[in-house]
């Protein structure tokens, strides 16, 4: 339990790192394109590190699983698109606070769907807290744009 | 229309967890290194059709060799989300720590500016935010399951 907590915390440092580095990327060539280069250098770093970790291969299995399974990558280019169309409408603040509430709302439902979390209430308030520091952190931003303006 | 937009929004939130979701059965399946593979062989394909149709502007020499490099972490991302999320952790929890991570490293950004972003001054709102996203993540873990 403490190996995962340890990992999905630093799993979220190398998120910031990585989208740090991506949004570099896309201030010369735009989101979309960025997201492009990430998934292809991912695929080919992957590909080269594969044979060292694991023994056997999955290609036979892999068409042989449901589609669904296979469809990560394209919700990720989606969740881009959408978000680099939705941004400049509605503007920072709320994109960052509705993304991070819908992403604690539906994992929450997933979990009880898959019988991980049993207390509704609890989750309820441990996801309306996160999303609460979004709203606050990100109201910060919008003070210090106002102040400029 | 507004609303629309924001529906978008918090529906493209429900998408990420669902991806993460979609990713850790996958690697359930097979492997996390071979889940992060395929989600990132689909989405280079997905994504280079995107960029002939709407983007256009694929490559820049303007741009720092480095920046074209973080497809690595991405993809050590979901190896290690897989993993997480199938372990008791769960896909909230997963998701949970993740944003700490970030907020955490978002704070160290701003205040030491590293990789080339400006420095920011650390408000009491960031401080909030750690708190808030800290106690979040604890009710989840720890008294949700």
């Amino acid at each position: 339990m403490l190996l995962s907590i340890t990992l999905a915390f630093v799993n979220g440092i190398l998120i910031t790192a990585n989208r740090v580095i991506n949004s570099k990327l896309g201030s010369y060539i735009g989101p979309l394109s960025s997201s492009f280069w990430n998934h292809l250098v991912g695929a080919i770093f992957l590909a080269i590190i594969l044979p060292f970790w694991d023994s056997s291969s999955y290609l036979g299995k892999t068409f042989d699983l449901p589609l669904y399974l296979l469809i990560g990558g394209l919700i990720g280019v989606f969740f881009v698109a959408i978000n680099n169309y939705v941004l400049p409408k509605i503007g920072v603040l709320k994109t960052v606070v509705l993304v991070v509430g819908g992403q604690m709302v539906f994992s929450v439902m997933i979990d009880i769907y898959v019988g991980k979390i049993k207390s509704f209430e609890y989750a309820f308030i441990g996801s309306f807290l996160i999303t609460l520091g979004t709203l606050i952190a990100n109201l910060n931003l919008k003070e210090k744009a106002d102040e400029k303006s | 229309m507004k609303q629309l937009n924001s529906t978008f929004s918090f529906l493209s939130g429900a998408l990420l967890a669902l991806m993460i979701f979609i990713n850790s059965r996958l690697a359930w399946e097979t492997s996390p290194l071979w889940a992060s593979l395929i989600a990132h062989f689909i989405g280079s394909i997905v994504g280079l059709v995107f960029c002939l149709t709407i983007s256009r502007k694929i490559f820049s020499k303007e741009a720092p060799k480095w920046s074209y490099l973080g497809g690595v972490l991405g993809a050590v991302v979901v190896v290690l989300a897989s993993m997480t999320v199938n372990s008791s952790l769960g896909l909230a929890g997963t998701i949970s720590l993740m944003i700490l991570g970030q907020v955490f490293m978002g704070l160290i950004t701003d205040a030491f500016g590293a990789f080339g972003m400006p420095k920011k001054n650390i408000s009491l709102n960031n401080y909030f935010h750690v708190l808030l996203t800290l106690t979040g993540s604890i009710i989840i873990i720890f008294f949700a399951r």
